[in-house]
């Protein structure tokens, strides 16, 4: 029994990106359905970067599919993510200098990219924080 | 590995890369496995931008982070005085290739093969194991300590 190449791309359409990457392997027609996959933004749109500040609280950056559906089309082959953080001035964080040790703050970040296998239901029914409201 | 001690030995140094080059990273912050670590130092002006380039494909970008000021920030320089000089910043603008994508998931797979195999250990950054373009090329580069 063949199955209508549609039925495929559904299938695929569910698959986490490692996957389909893996599935992409299988066959051309896998191969093809992948790379459509990968500018559709019904697929796309369910990825994020998790991102630390400083070692602190986790949240989650959705994709930017405007700037994204941009540099695809330039056939750049990027896919970009925006995230408004907490407006930082070292005027502000000057006043943190560890005067014993002499360290000067560094604000470090941590960046993961998540597909939507790699979030967990729990997290997706609320309890994330995107960065998108700039909060 | 000489390349993982020299980063470890480096966690407790400051370096003066501030823009325009890969970005600094603390091997053994128990963080292994992370798509992209970066700092910004105090005297990072903005805008801002910091790349690494494909080990790949040459010329080509593998993925760039950008330190956006935001809209009003003449605004907060002058209510906290002009000499002050402080620089705002509130968005961080993320492009990644998929090959950039791709190298996270191959070194999230090292680091659970590296759990499995030292349950005992907090960090296990150097017992990954990965094909070796990354570990010069992408992993190795962030630290800003090793050169290839």
């Amino acid at each position: 029994m063949i199955f209508p190449p549609e039925v495929f791309e559904q299938i695929l359409f569910e698959l986490p990106l490692p996957d389909l990457m893996h599935a992409a392997q299988v066959s051309r027609l896998f191969n093809r359905i992948t790379q459509w996959h990968l500018v559709n933004e019904q697929y796309i749109k369910r990825w994020m970067l998790s991102f630390q500040e400083n070692f602190g609280e986790t949240r989650y950056i959705p994709l930017d599919l405007e700037e994204t559906r941009k540099q695809l089309s330039e056939g750049n082959g990027f896919y970009v993510f925006d995230a408004k953080i907490q407006p930082i001035s070292w005027v502000n964080e000057i006043l943190h200098i560890d005067v014993v040790h002499l360290n000067l703050r560094v604000l470090t970040f941590g960046l993961r990219f998540l597909d939507h296998g790699d979030v967990k239901e729990d997290e997706l029914s609320g309890r994330i924080t995107l960065c998108s409201d700039g909060s | 590995m000489f390349g993982w001690e020299l980063m470890c030995l480096a966690t407790s140094q400051q370096t003066t890369r501030s823009r325009g080059s890969s970005p600094d990273m603390f091997a053994c912050d128990g963080r292994c496995g992370q798509m992209i670590g970066f700092k910004i130092l105090p005297w990072t002006t903005t805008p801002a931008a910091r790349w690494r380039m494909s080990p790949t494909h040459d010329g080509t970008l593998l993925w760039k982070i950008e330190l956006l000021p935001n809209d009003n920030s003449e605004q907060l320089k002058k209510r906290e005085g002009a000499w002050n000089r402080p620089r705002y910043f509130d968005t961080v603008r993320v492009t990644v290739s998929l090959e950039a994508i791709k190298n996270e998931y191959v070194l999230r797979e090292a680091v659970r093969r590296a759990r499995e195999k030292h349950p005992g250990s907090l960090c296990v950054c150097e017992y990954l194991v990965f094909p070796v373009e990354h570990q010069q090329e992408f992993w190795a580069s962030e630290s800003g300590y090793l050169t290839n």
